[in-house]
């Protein structure tokens, strides 16, 4: 067999493989909510009422609207090697949305009572805004994807609904009178780690191929850095006692492993594997993990930060649940499930080959890739 | 009608019987609080000095877990009163992160008791009250204020620390004793909430 048979093989074994390990993992996330609507909330003290759910709701969210953005960005000619990939965003967009929701029900205390949301609906709530704006995405994503003509006018009302998610969830934490929170950069941060987690994943998916990709990366990865630098420095140069406190905890406190462990995993090896010039792809890949991890860690960082000091009390540390830990393993799980399953079935669908010419052609290229 | 309260720190001893009293009045479990006393230190010896902070949710004027409840379970009520309504709660906590005093609580359980014998005939008497997954805190004790008494705490207090009543009612003792102390404070006004439980 010739070396490139030989790794052909290995690729194929390793495709074969991610369905089965992703719906094993989003079968352990169902199991873990059965086992939480049974045996009651497993989030650890009120202090932190917000955890890992949130955080993995606000990346997977993110990650869909990367996702909305590259395909824009592709079909709008700003990247133009994304043009052909539109179909398999779009199943990567859908996919991250539909497992943010499934953070969000395995969030929640009383999930049977969410027929709330539609009977009385708080429009003061940012909560509301970016239910609506999920909604309309997730609509607008399956209409861009199952319309026979292309519309690259539709695309883009698609990415401007994707950002509303994104700003408005940086919006539910920016808004808030939590101290770590309280800060106008939230829903840029958030919107800079949408693009890095959508950037991420293709690199992961398609190893060296996007060339793109990776100057972004190399770019954005420093500047969520800078950002986290800036809005320690700002906290902490008025006085803001709360600020001092979180970046005390951050840096020193209960939150520094994580916090460093960002720093050094999540954006420096990244940084340094993507910029050294003898990589391989496999490196490229390794550098796309890190970095979505590091997104999910910033985030988790940033909730908790925003929540460890409550008002007059102890100082809280936050380590998660191991039920909160397998339900994380089955909303990312549920993601990559969905993404692989739906290539599977509309990856080239008769809809597809019948549709306009220059969606057909695109798509028939992505199946073989 | 607006009703309030006033604390009065330098009668309180921090003695924590009207956390007990609350739980007692409202059958809360292990670990729903609400209400707490927070006992801080100061100073150094032979100067130290100990603070008794009693905290519970201050039925804000603007309420910030109102505003970003989604399903509107948290409202506020004619008679100035924060009110959450299990029926409709989800669950979501957006109203433990939005208020900026820390005095919800989050319903784990409602079938843990006190004691490793199994639960009471009290505690399986009031646990079920509670529901599951949604979100409490301090109801100035509704239940008593309609039959005209005093909130448990403010019934229970032995330094009469606890002064509870109308603050639209210029005859009411609150409204007295907020004229007689102009320098009455409420926590974290910076906040904006325009809390109604008033520190003399
Ligand atoms: S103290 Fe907190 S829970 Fe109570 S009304 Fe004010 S904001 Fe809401
Ligand atoms: S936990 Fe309940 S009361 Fe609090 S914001 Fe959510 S739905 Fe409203
Ligand atoms: S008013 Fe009633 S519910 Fe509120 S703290 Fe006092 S005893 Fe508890």
């Amino acid at each position: 067999m010739t070396n490139s048979a030989s790794n052909e093989a290995k690729r194929s074994t390793a495709g074969n493989l991610i369905l089965p390990v992703a719906g094993l993992l989003a079968v352990i996330g169902i199991v873990c909510w059965v086992l939480q609507l049974i045996l009651g909330p497993t989030v650890l003290a009120d202090s932190i009422p917000w955890g890992v759910y949130i955080a993995a709701f606000f990346l997977l969210a993110g990650a869909g609207s990367g996702l909305v953005f590259t395909a824009a960005a592709g079909e709008w000619g700003l990247l133009p090697a994304l043009k052909d990939k539109r179909r398999s965003l779009l199943i990567g967009a859908a996919a991250s949305y539909i497992a943010a929701g499934f953070m969000i029900l395995l969030d929640l205390g009383q999930p049977v009572q969410i027929y709330n949301f539609f009977v009385s609906p708080n429009f003061t709530s940012m909560f509301v805004w970016d239910f609506l704006f999920l909604l309309v995405t997730v609509v607008l994503v399956l209409v861009c994807f199952f319309r026979k003509e292309k519309s690259k006018w539709l695309l883009g009302l698609t990415a401007v609904t994707a950002l509303g998610i994104v700003l408005i969830e940086g919006w539910i934490l920016a808004v808030n009178s939590a101290g770590a929170w309280n800060s106008a950069l939230i829903p840029v941060v958030f919107l800079v780690e949408a693009i890095v987690v959508a950037a991420a994943v293709l690199l992961v998916a398609k190893g060296d191929a996007f060339e793109p990709l990776k100057k972004i990366l190399i770019g954005l990865l420093p500047l969520l850095l800078i950002f986290s630098l800036i809005e320690m420095f700002a906290g902490n140069y008025m006085g803001a006692s709360e600020e001092a406190a979180g970046t005390k905890l951050l840096l020193t406190g209960s939150l520094a492993p994580f916090y460093w462990g960002w720093v050094v995993l999540g954006v420096a090896l990244p940084f340094a594997l993507l910029l050294w010039k003898g990589k391989s792809a496999a490196m490229v890949k390794v550098a796309g993990v890190l970095a979505v991890c590091g997104v999910l860690v910033a985030k988790i960082n940033l909730l908790v930060a925003g929540q460890a000091l409550p008002f007059e009390g102890e100082q809280i540390g936050y380590f998660p649940s191991i039920v909160e830990i397998g339900g994380l393993l089955g909303g990312l799980g549920l993601a990559v499930f969905l993404f692989v399953l739906g290539k599977k079935f509309f990856g080239d669908t008769p809809a597809a080959a019948g549709s306009a010419q220059t969606e057909a052609a695109p798509a028939k290229a992505e199946a073989e890739a | 009608m607006r009703y309030g309260m006033v604390i009065s720190l330098s009668r309180c001893i921090g003695c924590n019987s009207c956390s007990i009293a609350c739980k007692h009045e409202n059958g809360t479990g292990p670990g729903v609080f609400w209400r707490r006393v927070v006992i801080t230190e100061s100073g150094k010896y032979p100067q130290a000095a100990m603070h008794a902070l009693p905290l519970l949710c201050n039925h804000c004027e603007d309420p910030s877990c109102a505003k970003v409840c989604p399903v509107k379970a948290t409202q506020l009520d004619d008679n100035g009163m924060v009110t959450i309504d299990a029926k409709k709660c989800i669950g979501c906590r957006y109203c433990m992160t939005a208020c900026p005093y820390n005095v919800r609580a989050y319903v784990k359980s409602n079938d843990k008791g006190y004691f490793d014998e199994g639960l009471t005939e009290y505690e399986k008497a009031v646990y079920g009250e509670h529901k599951v997954g949604t979100v409490e805190k301090c109801t100035f004790c509704a239940q008593r204020v309609e039959e005209g008494r005093d909130p448990a705490c403010v019934a229970t207090c032995p330094a009469k620390a606890l002064f509870f009543g109308d603050l639209d009612d210029p005859a009411s003792q609150v409204v007295k004793l907020l004229k007689d102390n102009p320098n009455a404070k409420t926590l974290k006004p910076e906040a904006g909430t325009k809390p109604k439980v008033f520190y003399i």
